[in-house]
């Protein structure tokens, strides 16, 4: 498969702070990635360097091979061939529908123009609304206007910046998916940028995970949730604690929950202290005896109580029970590992890598 | 995600393998230093000439009659001051907050009389006045007395001054503090009705200090109007700062005492405007987005018609008064000249002002966009700069126009009969390019500050839209800015057309020989006491004043209409 974008080493400075730190990291022809972080990472710089409208400080942009920004450089971001979708739309006011799609189409022919102009219509299913005038139309209707408008000229990329935020919460649930089936019809490349993680997974292929102007982790949703790299994707993709933990062996961590054994997310030598990271789905509850745990708090989620769970030490877990045997709070409960692998880190939280694109 | 949007919006690229962009971005912003730079050569040739050679005029001057300049302008300002603040709170606060017959009128007539310029005022009124006038001839008819058996007040005089520029200058303060009156939290204002004081109370205790701000923007605006003034006081001889320069520079000849004065009326104005802005940095009070109704004082009778009457009066004296006084002379004068003459005032005067607004609304274009382009505090600075002259008398620029120009030419035309034997002459001192320029350096300000304000309210996204989309910076600014903001442009160029066609002391010193517009024709006219035959031209220039008024009072009666809903979701500007 053929890269697409590729960032190497970007940093980006605004005088002196950094909002963009070494970032590496390739985006496949035809696929939808996306950045995903708290906001102030420095995922809508990057956004904004790949578009043209910063320029970086070190390391280098490319698109589709060619090199368009380097270290105080760049192409102006009319001949990077990039289209932008726009936190707030930035819809033209005073031109039509038509007229904002057509804005970066050239003039002539007029009716080879105009062919463009209906297909894009159609392609966002708003077919025949050319003539109205975006404040005429709801949020959702102006949302796909802007992706018609940026998908006209064909670009070589898509960058989305938080797109949807400014939609209410019903569109904010169907709308990704359709944008998504959009972007596939139009066999589009395309980067989203967002804060919100069910945004990222309903749209992306390939997720990366930003933190303080870094990218932690550039992978699939699966295994950001399953095989984080850094305690911080662990933290801020799905629930989930870390216990306390020493390696005995390959494989073999003793923890309170007592020895653990699986396929390890890294290896450390024996005595080696780790943290492992629990997901409410690693460890079960088991009814019989008085146990070691002690439930603390226990919430509904309809299919199932999500308890939190404290162990003599103080370390608090979560665990997913099945509804229908549920515990009080402050009733002990034995506890089951049921570990399918162990992501461990090393103790004290300091990540191994800061980011990942070796594979 | 603020990290990239205030520190940065726009990237400067300036490599040179990129083929726009670097090269045309840094030949914008030396133009634009180069534009800023010739602008402010009035304004640094007046500094200067504090540190030029003194030809013993400044000492003469120092004897004689400095002192009287500088106490009649203090005076002035400081009466005019007294006279816009009463006038202008006082009927600012009445529409705000009371309710009596006629208040819907008054929220907008009340801007009428800044369409009279005060030179216009001054002179009709002395006409009304004179002994020979409408209302001393009306007196001796109701009476019976005669001439000399009744004291008359002297318009002619200092306080006739205050009163004629208080009485065209109170709009400044009346606008902007009903602003902030209808800006202030109408919770503060329940509080303290709640707390039982009464309206006079209230504006005393809560609503006057909360808008003083705004009140002392307007004051300062109403003084430095006053202390350019060089028509009124010329007409009624009082020897003030202004007329001194002109008396200074064509009585004793002497250009240096002239600009050193000049700067010594500079002194003035800028210690007004420091004043206004260390009020404004001590308190800036921010009450916005609470829309709650507002006390209301329903008046009855007799202070309902007090109310009426204390608005009425300005709007009358005014506006109303004058106006008809200019109608009734240009009615009885018309039919017996020719209209040939007055044909070419207006042609001239339209041609003045037409070519100064556009050159200003292209400049005010090129210097806002060149900052949004390339935002940072050198673009800043350079469009500040370049908006100072605003705060220029007319009388000042003429004088910062001239010496350069005059050197300009004297040294160009000394070097070519050296070099080629051929004599150049005055190029363009006295000429209507001297005149436009002098224009551009007062009243760029004007436009630039329309244009910023409307480019202002376009979302930079929109910008970063347009060219991920292919389109240049100019194609951007022609497809897109310009679109959105052509009401700005109107308003901008209306503006300076208008400013124009009013000025005068700069125009009767800069305007080519036998050069007139209806400005210098109608101060000409009425200075030779035919001020039936001025009318006309007066006539002419308070109806084009009305223009800008009659924008002011449409934002204002827009303002009322918004009222209620919070925002509006369109954002074009107009």
């Amino acid at each position: 498969m053929s890269e697409r974008l590729s960032l190497v080493d970007l940093t980006v400075r605004f005088g002196r702070t950094t909002a963009v730190e070494g970032v590496n990291l390739k985006l496949p022809t035809g696929v939808i990635g996306c950045l995903l972080g708290p906001s102030g990472c420095g995922k809508t710089s990057i956004l904004r360097t790949v578009a043209g409208f910063e320029s970086p400080s070190a390391g280098v942009v490319r698109l589709h091979g060619d090199t368009v920004a380097g270290a105080g450089w760049g192409h102006p971001p009319e001949q990077r061939r990039v289209g932008m979708i726009f936190q707030d739309l930035a819809l033209f006011p005073h031109l039509t529908v038509a007229d904002n799609i057509g804005f970066g189409l050239p003039k002539k022919p007029a009716d080879k123009r105009q062919k463009r102009i209906d297909e894009l219509l159609d392609l966002v299913g708003l077919p025949g609304m050319g003539k109205r005038y975006p404040h005429h139309m709801s949020g959702g209707q102006q949302q796909r206007v802007a992706i018609a408008r940026a998908l006209a000229p064909k670009p070589e990329i898509l960058l989305l910046d938080e797109p949807f935020s400014s939609l209410d919460v019903e569109l904010r649930e169907t709308l990704p998916r359709e944008l998504r089936d959009i972007l596939r019809e139009a066999e589009t490349t395309a980067l989203l940028v967002t804060h919100d993680q069910t945004e990222a997974f309903a749209m992306a292929d390939i997720v990366g995970v930003m933190q303080a102007g870094r990218l932690h982790q550039w992978d699939t949703a699966y295994n950001l949730y399953h095989r984080p790299e850094t305690p911080f994707v662990a933290d801020f993709i799905g629930q989930g604690t870390r216990i306390a933990g020493t390696m005995v062996g390959p494989g073999r961590v003793r923890t309170e929950l007592g020895l653990l054994e699986g396929q390890v997310s890294h290896e450390y030598p024996p005595g080696t202290e780790v943290d492992v990271l629990v997901r409410p789905d690693d460890v079960i509850i088991d009814a019989d005896g008085m146990g070691v745990a002690e439930i603390e708090e226990r919430v509904f989620r309809g299919a199932n109580f999500l308890y939190t769970l404290a162990l003599p030490g103080g370390t608090r877990l979560l665990s997913l029970a099945p509804s229908h045997d549920h515990y009080a709070p402050g009733v002990r409960v034995n506890l089951r590992p049921a570990f399918t692998h162990l992501v461990l880190f090393p103790r004290g939280g300091a990540s191994r890598h800061a980011d990942s694109d070796e594979d | 995600m603020a990290v990239s949007q205030d520190a940065q919006p726009h990237v400067l690229i300036d490599k040179p393998a990129v083929p726009t962009g670097a090269g045309g971005l840094s030949a914008w912003k030396g133009a634009m230093i180069l534009i800023t730079a010739l602008l402010a050569v009035p304004l640094a040739v007046i500094v200067a000439s504090v540190f030029w050679p003194d030809k013993a005029t400044w000492s003469h001057l120092a004897d004689t009659v400095l002192a009287d300049y500088v106490i009649n302008s203090a005076l002035l300002a400081i009466g005019v001051g007294f006279g816009t603040f009463i006038l202008g709170t006082g009927t600012a606060w009445l529409l705000s907050v009371c309710e009596f017959p006629g208040r819907r009128i008054f929220e907008w007539a009340l801007l009428l009389p800044l369409a009279m310029p005060a030179y216009i005022i001054a002179y009709t009124y002395t006409g009304l006045l004179d002994v020979a006038g409408p209302v001393q001839s009306g007196l001796r008819a109701l009476t019976g007395w005669s001439v000399g058996d009744y004291p008359f007040p002297e318009i002619r005089s200092l306080g006739g001054a205050i009163v004629m520029l208080t009485l065209v200058l109170y709009p400044y303060v009346y606008m902007l503090t009903r602003a902030a009156f209808l800006e202030q939290s109408s919770s503060a204002l329940n509080v303290a009705r709640s707390l039982g004081l009464g309206p006079w109370q209230m504006f005393r205790r809560v609503a006057l200090p909360l808008a003083r701000p705004s009140i002392v923007a307007g004051l300062s605006l109403a003084i430095m109007e006053t202390l350019a003034d060089y028509g009124t006081v010329q007409y009624f001889g009082i020897p003030t700062l202004t007329t001194g320069i002109f008396r200074t520079w064509f009585g004793l000849n002497d250009t240096i005492a002239a600009a050193q004065l000049s700067a010594l009326l500079l002194t003035f104005i800028f210690t007004v405007i420091i004043i206004e802005r260390l009020s404004r940095r001590q308190a800036r009070y921010h009450h916005h987005g609470n829309w709650q109704a507002r006390p209301s004082f329903k008046l009855r009778r007799g202070p309902a018609i007090l109310a009426f009457i204390a608005c009425a009066l300005p709007l009358a004296l005014g506006f109303l008064v004058p106006s008809a006084q200019l109608l009734a002379w240009s009615l009885e004068v018309a039919p017996t000249r020719d209209l040939a003459e007055f044909a070419v005032l207006v042609s001239r005067s339209v041609g003045l002002a037409g070519l100064t607004a556009i050159l200003a609304l292209l400049l005010a274009l090129f210097l806002a966009y060149g900052h949004r382009l390339m935002p940072g505090r050198l673009t800043f600075s350079i469009n500040r700069i370049a908006g100072m002259g605003y705060a220029l008398p007319g009388t000042v620029i003429a004088v910062g126009v001239i010496i350069p120009f005059a050197a300009f030419d004297n040294t160009l035309d000394a070097w070519m009969r050296e070099q080629y034997g051929v004599s150049t002459g005055l190029l363009l001192s006295g000429t209507v390019a001297a005149l436009v320029f002098a224009y551009l350096v007062r009243f760029l300000a004007v436009s630039l500050n329309t244009v910023e304000a409307g480019l202002g309210r376009i979302r930079p996204s929109m910008d970063d839209a347009a060219r991920s989309m292919g389109a240049n910076a100019g194609r951007t600014l022609w497809r897109v800015h310009i679109p959105l903001i052509r009401g700005s442009l109107l308003t901008a160029a209306l503006l300076v057309f208008v400013d124009v066609l009013k000025e005068l002391p700069a125009t009767l010193v800069l305007r080519p020989f036998d050069f007139n517009t209806l400005a210098v024709r109608a101060f000409e006219l009425a200075s030779d006491e035919r001020l039936r035959d001025a009318a006309l031209p007066a006539l002419a220039i308070v109806a084009a004043g009305l223009i800008p008024v009659i924008l002011v009072s449409r934002s204002i009666t827009r303002a009322r209409g918004h009222e209620g809903s919070i925002s509006s979701r369109d954002p074009i500007d107009e």
